[in-house]
Parts: C-alpha cells; structure tokens; sequence
C-alpha cells in the first residue's frame, strides 16, 4: 500500500530471557491521516507492539516498515523514529532540561538542525499543544497533562508523519487526560498526522477511525469502534472494559426493550430511548 | 473509633514566597464502618486531607481528633493514631523495597516490636486478605510480580498493621480494567469485613458504586457533602466545577433536557436498566406539553 504509515507485517516477537511469544503472527496497516487505537490489557503484548514499530525492539519473524522504511535497516532507525515519534506514559521521565522550551529543543539539536531554525520550531511545536505561554517554565511546575503536552511537542518540533502514543494518559486525572486527548485529536484532524494510539481505556478508543484489540499477543479484534464494541461479551473475555452505555443496552435488550444495535455513548443511548419511550 | 477534622486549615511553606494554602476551615468527622469517597480534582486538597487524617501532617490551625482527644496534644501518643489508621498513598508499590514479599510485609510489624511468630501469622493473614495466596509467593521478589500484585503487597504491609480505617489515595489509578476491577473488589470487601475506608477517586462510577458518603472538595474547601445519590441528584453542579459525574447521570440530564422523564434519583447502571425499562412499559411520554 503506497500510503500506509505504519505496516505490521505477520510481526512475531520474543523475548530472549521470556520463552513466550510476546508478539505472535501481527498485521496491521495504518493509513496516512488516521486515528488507530490498540486496546489490550496488561500483558497483552500492545507496548512490544509500539517497540516493534518505533524499531526499539526487531521483528523475530516478519517485517515492519515505518514510512517505507524496513526497521530491520539499521541506517534507517533515527529517520524511522524521527517520522514516527513515540509518547511514553510516565510524564516524569520523559522531561530532560530544566526549561520548557529547552526540553522541546532536546530531539531537534539531536538531529542537527540549525540553531537559526529552532526557535520558530520550538514556538509551532508548544502553540500546537496548546503550551506556547509555558515556554519559559519549569516543567516540574507542570501539571501532568501539561508535562504529556510538552513531550508532544518534542516530538512534533521533530516533524514527524505519525505519533505513537504508549498509555500516554494512564498515570493523569480525568481533566489531564481530556487535556491531551483533545490535543492529539486535533493534531490528527487539522494536521493530519497519523496517531496510533495504545491504551487499555476503552473510552479513548471510541473516536478512533480503527480499534484493534490486542490478546495473548495477538491481534483477536479488528474494526470501527461500533463493530468492536458492540460485542461486550468478547471484550469482557479479554478482561477488557466495556462502554457502560453499551452494557446497559445489553441489559434492556435481554429485558426485551429493543435497543437498536451500535449504542455506545451516552447521546446515542438518550436517543434510541427517546425514540422508543415517545 | 473515630477521627474528627476540626475547623482544619493546612498552609505550606507558610512565611515564604512558596506559600500556599492547601485546606482551609475543613470540618468533617470520618465514621465507623462508613465508606467514604473523597472528590476533587488534583490540588483541590484531598491527598493533604487524608494525611491529617493519621496524623502525617499537623494543622496550620484548627485540631484532629481520635475519639474526642486531639492527635498532636502534648502527651497523646501518635502511634496509636498510626496503627488505628493505614494510609495507602498513590502508586504505593513505588514503595516496596524488600528482597521478599514477606519480607516486605512484614516491615511495619516488626517496627512495632512484635516476637516473630506474631510477625509471621500477620504476614499470611494480610496476604490471604488481598488475595495473594499462590504457594511460594512471600519468597519471592515484588519485583518479579505484575503492577497489580505489587500494589497487593504494598496494602497488605499496610493491613499487617491490622487498622481499623483505610485512607487509599486512588488506589486504583494506573490499573488496566480487570486489575482496577479486582482492586476496587478488594476494598470493597475490606469494608464488608468491618474497615472504614476513605477512598480518594477520581471516577464517579466508582463512587457510584462503592461510597456510603462523597465529599467534594474544591480550592481546600469542602463544597459538597452527602450520599452518592444526593451528590450526584446535582450533578450539573459538578460538571460546572470541571469534574466528571457518572455516565448514567449524564444519560439522565440528556434524557431530561429531550423531554423524557427520567428520574434524577437515577446514578448506577442497574437503576438506570430498571427506570429505563418502566419508562418503555408505561409508554407515557412526559414533559413535552
């Protein structure tokens, strides 16, 4: 596919230390521009997966191209994780400098671009995230949906095609994680960058183009949110979470209340409701 | 026993341009056998209100009471405040430390001075409590354990001191669903088993489910203060105040504002299934005149 971003091709991985596979017979394929969401729970082999693409970690079996790019071409490697950049989830160890706007600068001055260059880099990357008027600050002084922002920002200063995101929201509030979840879905819309996007809240994959539900190191679930998550009884055999609107559909349903099939927020709820109740 | 905030106000670094006020005039009495919720979003206050509840943090002003006797007075000793209440902080297997699991477990038994057969009978019963029950688990390292089980230990080093109330400062936060689900499970039967727990969460639907009381705190004050379902009946007032309230209430306000007469009693997934269903089999619509 002459578009595809990131292309996960029958992808096995083990561990040397582990004799179980940590990755078993993967495919994948994500267009340019779209939001794919991984869900999976601990264990599930979804932050190999992310390793594997980032060319952290090489394929035992199989082949990754990033942007065209074979991972297994070492030459490669920094182009593959410049275009393809990589969030992790702990905001507090991935901020390096003592100043915002130097942290943003770390990964540019790793890769040589001019000094000239930077600053306008630097300025783009923060408003994009939203932090341009923390430049200044100590990213100590952060809150940790801001620090999620700013290591955003390092990545993207970096002008990537695609964005992995690692459970970047795992260890914030509610309110921190909205902060960077909005952030991200805009960077996808307005600028089209392509965002995968692993996490096990089943409520962040909802807006994705695409969820792929990752078990036992493989990928047992592929489709749009709606095809995914209108089957709660697989998710919840993979120990995963299921939408509570779509539980209470189930519900009604095995109550005989027709609830049409697809229900998975709170407004498709209140409207299949209203249609049946009025 | 019983633990009573009184008239409770907690500055920071007072006298120095760092100075902050983190709770102010905060009054609330923590009762036996209740499971009670704390809400707010981060810096609201919560994790330095549920350091005075053990005595961790001595007021700026005001007093914290054990039993009517106030915790930091000459004299009253402050261990006792320590053993009575077991404080579990955020991600507390950052803490783990010992070679073993029982080892590590054993770690706050043995500062109070406890003959090791005693230490050892502690162990196995605070392991059993929180699940950890596979043969040969207290010889191994909590390193080799999976986030959920290390948190595990880390609560069972705390109920080794046998307490009779749990502060757990978002003890669920960073879990994936299953491991959340089996946690909350837990503490859920810690409070069946005859614990008071105070419990700081950021999810709603967990509040929802589990709090006999919610106490929501906003810039180190206590604005709202009841039962879930009298908590939640306002549940556009939270929202105003940026923070998240159960999905089944925002169904509800959704339901109310098309014209459909859900009940705003309404906060948990099985009333919602049962106010749905009558509302369909009456077939009445309402509020639409």
């Amino acid at each position: 596919m002459a578009d595809a971003i990131i292309q996960v091709d029958h992808v096995s991985f083990s561990y040397e230390e582990d004799a179980a596979t940590a990755v078993r017979d993967v495919s994948l394929t994500v267009p340019r521009g779209e939001f794919h969401a991984i869900l999976g729970q601990n264990g599930s082999g979804k932050s190999t997966l992310a390793k594997l693409i980032n060319g952290l970690y090489l394929p035992t079996e199989g082949k990754v191209t990033v942007c065209g790019m074979d991972t297994q071409g070492e030459k490669d490697t920094w182009e593959i994780r410049r275009r393809a950049g990589m969030v992790f989830q702990n905001p507090d160890n991935q901020l390096v400098a003592t100043v915002v706007e130097d942290d943003v600068a770390f990964g540019l001055e790793n890769i040589g671009v001019p000094s000239q260059d930077m600053p306008a880099r630097i300025e783009k990357a923060l408003r994009d995230v939203g932090m341009e008027a923390f430049a200044g600050r100590a990213p100590h002084t952060l809150s940790g949906g801001q620090k999620q922002r700013v290591a955003i920002a390092g990545v993207l200063a970096m002008e990537p095609d695609a964005i992995i995101f690692d459970e970047s929201t795992a260890m914030l509030d509610p309110r921190g994680r909205r902060e960077v979840m909005d952030a991200v879905q805009r960077l996808n819309r307005e600028q089209g960058i392509t965002v995968l996007w692993i996490t096990h809240f089943m409520e962040e994959a909802v807006a994705a183009d695409r969820v792929h539900v990752m078990h036992d190191g493989q990928i047992v679930m592929s489709g749009t949110p709606r095809e995914v998550f209108s089957d709660a009884e697989r998710l919840a055999a993979y120990r995963l979470d299921v939408p509570p609107m779509a539980r209470i559909a189930q519900a009604l349903r095995q109550k005989g209340m027709p609830i049409a099939d697809g229900v998975l927020t709170v407004s498709d709820m209140a409207k299949e409701v209203a249609r049946l109740c009025k | 026993m019983q633990i009573t905030l009184d008239h409770v106000t907690h500055t920071y670094q007072p006298g120095s341009p760092f100075q902050s006020t983190a709770l102010e005039d905060v009054s609330l009495t923590i009762r036996p056998g209740e499971f009670l919720a704390l809400i707010g979003h981060t810096g609201s206050g919560k994790s330095t209100l549920a350091q005075h509840i053990n005595g961790l943090l001595q007021p700026t002003s005001g007093r914290v009471l054990m039993d009517g006797q106030d915790i930091h007075e000459k004299g009253f000793d402050k261990k006792v405040v320590r053993r009575s209440v077991g404080l579990v902080f955020q991600y507390p297997e950052h803490q783990l430390f010992e070679e073993t699991v029982a080892r590590d477990v054993a770690f706050g038994p043995r500062n109070l001075g406890l003959p090791a057969d005693e230490i050892d009978g502690r162990v196995r019963e605070a392991l059993k409590k929180v699940g950890l029950t596979q043969a040969g688990i207290e010889e191994k390292s909590p390193f080799e354990l999976s986030g959920g089980q290390m948190r595990r230990v880390a609560i069972a080093g705390v109920l080794a001191m046998r307490p009779d109330m749990l502060v757990l400062d978002e003890p669920a936060a960073g879990l994936d669903p299953q491991s959340r689900e089996d946690m909350l499970q837990l503490i859920a039967q810690l409070h069946a088993q005859g614990a008071t727990i105070v419990m700081i969460s950021h999810s709603m639907d967990d509040v929802a489910r589990f709090a006999t009381r919610a106490v929501v705190m906003e810039h180190g004050r206590i604005t709202m203060e009841g039962t879930p379902e009298e908590i939640f009946r306002h549940a556009e007032r939270l929202e105003s105040m940026g923070l998240d309230v159960p999905s089944v209430c925002r169904l509800g306000i959704q339901l109310r504002q098309m014209g459909v007469n859900c009940p705003d009693s309404v906060f948990r997934e099985e009333q919602a299934v049962q106010a749905l269903l009558d509302l369909w089999k009456e077939g009445k619509p309402h509020g639409h005149a």
